[in-house]
């Protein structure tokens, strides 16, 4: 019995000694992490909205129950004070799994600013192009009049994005998340 | 209820813990040589999974979250399972040596089964509550299982026909399991 | 044995992937390309020469018959440590290894080494012996995600290999692929050694 004890109070001494290392080198690196995901999520809204003075996150106001459980973060973007575009986090569902992508779009334009995928689990090699410029590209300044829609093949309309190549499921549901965003903006800030 | 149809689906077809997410490889290798231990094993796990998934659950949420310090989120699973796998080889030796004839020996190996430590983890990364949580490792329980299964069946055969000397053993066990994991590919997009 | 061979062990006689076929399911999983392997191998490392070397120090301290529950708490706070770094200084790492790193606690190698070496042999002779192991660790998972991202991508590193009328076989990217270039490359090893022992024979 008395071993058992002894034997006890070592392991729960060596597991102090190590939860407090832990709890040392946790303190150092947590305000790194924070800045580092500060950093990431502002590099994001930059490429999405290149040109704000200034963004703010404003989705206790609008992501409410009432809109679309796409709808994930609203940013709006000042100039001068004044509302000039909207910055949208969204997650659609993908092929394999949520895609998280962030659309912006311009007041006074009323168009398409740009899209970032953040982050995705799509097929490595076939639905994963969703992150490159080329398909990037297609969503850029297209107008909000009518909701886009999903080709398989050129040429595109003006509201249509061509698919990646055996990817219609990953392309379409980029396009969904858009368009999710899309009704938002029109509801909220457009009218 | 859609939620867990597609939790469970996903956990033993779309996305298999060992085929298409690599955990559990080591027993998947080590236990497939005989049909009658891939059963035992496959049992202990489960019996372990839904285990640990319940008390890793309870822990996050009402220990490690309220406390502030989910840093220690490793240490602490770690710890749960590897006291689990104790508590319950004493436990099933008491009540049915029938039982602890069976699981007895794979009992202690599951520790170290990243399966189970995994599954741990994801539960608490997908956000599930804790009924999700608990239908997740079994789910995740049996698609390992079936992967396990479905193996040593097949390297039963594998052990009667002639391979080439450098491929024997190891080599060709892989490439099987390489092929069965292409056949597990059909199911993606299945959600 | 001299102190050289405990580090030349790991790279090659011992290699822990080729010979020992441990550590599996990190190295099935990340080879997907090869600096999410370059990565794998370096964080294993760490925790390998880190938890060596405190098994080793500690190795006369910690009563016998509850040493393995010890070496996990050692393990895991060191996991843990590589965890948060590797999450301050390289978010994109850690964000492609995922769940791979917190399980690297569970990789038999470094739990195996703590048992098999630090807990019987100095400190000099575990820092070595966790180096060479996490060399040869890093080395067969580089040349295990080489061969995927070259056939599966037509990359190296990122940098495309081949023109764009290159068709790369996706399938050794996608989980199959891990298992079917792991199989091949054992058989070639195995292949190889059979031939350096039949010479040795005539």
């Amino acid at each position: 019995m008395r071993d058992i004890i002894k034997l006890g109070i070592f392991l729960m001494v060596v597991g102090i000694i190590s939860g407090l290392c832990v709890s040392y080198i946790s303190g150092l690196t947590q305000p790194i992490i924070e800045a580092q995901a500060k950093a990431a999520e502002q590099a994001g809204l930059e490429e999405v909205y290149p040109d704000a003075e200034q963004m703010e996150d404003k989705s206790s106001e609008y992501v409410t129950d009432a809109v679309d459980p796409m709808i994930k973060q609203v940013n709006v973007a000042y100039e001068d004070g004044e509302e000039v575009g909207v910055i949208y986090t969204v997650a659609p569902a993908g092929y394999d799994g949520p895609i998280t992508l962030m659309a912006g779009f311009d007041l006074e334009e009323e168009s398409i600013t740009n899209i970032k995928v953040l982050g995705h689990s799509e097929t490595p090699g076939l639905g994963d192009a969703c992150t490159k410029p080329e398909f990037v590209e297609k969503f850029q300044n297209k107008m909000i009049a009518e909701p886009l829609g999903v080709v398989k093949q050129e040429p595109a309309g003006e509201y249509e994005i061509v698919a990646i190549t055996a990817s219609t499921i990953t392309t379409e549901a980029v396009v969904d998340g858009v368009n999710a965003a899309r009704e938002h903006f029109i509801e909220y800030f457009v009218e | 209820m859609g939620k867990i149809f597609v939790i469970v689906v996903s956990a033993v077809l779309v996305n298999n813990i060992v085929l298409s997410q690599f955990l559990g490889i080591c027993p998947l290798l080590g236990v497939s040589k005989k049909l009658s231990p891939a059963f035992g094993m496959s049992a202990a796990v489960g019996f372990v999974m839904v285990l640990a998934s319940a008390m890793s659950w309870i822990v996050q949420n009402w220990i490690l979250v309220p406390m502030g310090i989910e840093y220690l989120q490793t240490i602490a699973f770690i710890l749960v399972i590897a006291s689990l796998v104790q508590f319950v080889e004493m436990v099933v030796r008491k009540m049915s040596p029938a039982l602890y004839k069976a699981l007895g020996v794979y009992l202690p190996l599951i520790t170290t089964n990243c399966a189970v430590l995994g599954t741990a983890i994801t539960n608490i990364n997908a956000d599930y509550n804790l009924l999700e949580a608990v239908i997740n490792g079994a789910a995740n329980a049996a698609g390992f299982a079936l992967a396990l299964i479905l193996f040593s069946g097949l390297r039963e055969r594998l052990d009667e026909v002639t391979v080439p000397a450098s491929l024997a053993g190891t080599p060709i066990a892989l490439v099987t399991a390489g092929i069965m994991a292409m056949a597990f590919l059909g199911f993606s997009g299945l959600l | 044995m001299s102190l050289g061979k405990e580090f030349t062990k790991g790279i090659i006689k011992e290699n822990p992937i080729f010979i020992m076929l441990l550590g599996m399911c990190p190295v099935l999983a990340v080879s997907s390309s090869v600096i999410n392997g370059l990565g794998m191998g370096v964080a294993a490392t760490a925790v390998l020469v880190a938890s060596n070397i405190a098994v080793s120090a500690l190795r006369k301290i910690i009563p016998d018959s509850i040493r393995i529950p010890c070496f996990i708490v050692i393990i895991a706070s060191f996991v843990t440590i590589v965890d948060l770094s590797v999450k301050a200084y390289s978010p994109a790492l850690s964000q492609s290894l995922g769940i791979f790193i917190p399980l690297i606690v569970v990789n038999c190698i470094i739990l195996g080494r703590a048992e098999a070496f630090a807990s019987k042999n100095g400190v000099l002779g575990s820092i070595l012996d966790a180096l060479g192991m996490g060399i040869g660790f890093t080395l067969s998972l580089v040349v295990l995600s080489a061969v995927r991202e070259v056939l599966g991508a037509g990359e190296f590193l990122g940098n495309s290999l081949f023109g764009a009328g290159f068709q790369p076989a996706l399938i050794m990217i996608l989980p199959p692929g891990a298992f079917l270039a792991l199989g091949c490359l054992l058989g070639l090893i195995n292949l190889k050694q059979q031939k350096s022992s039949q010479a040795e024979r005539s």
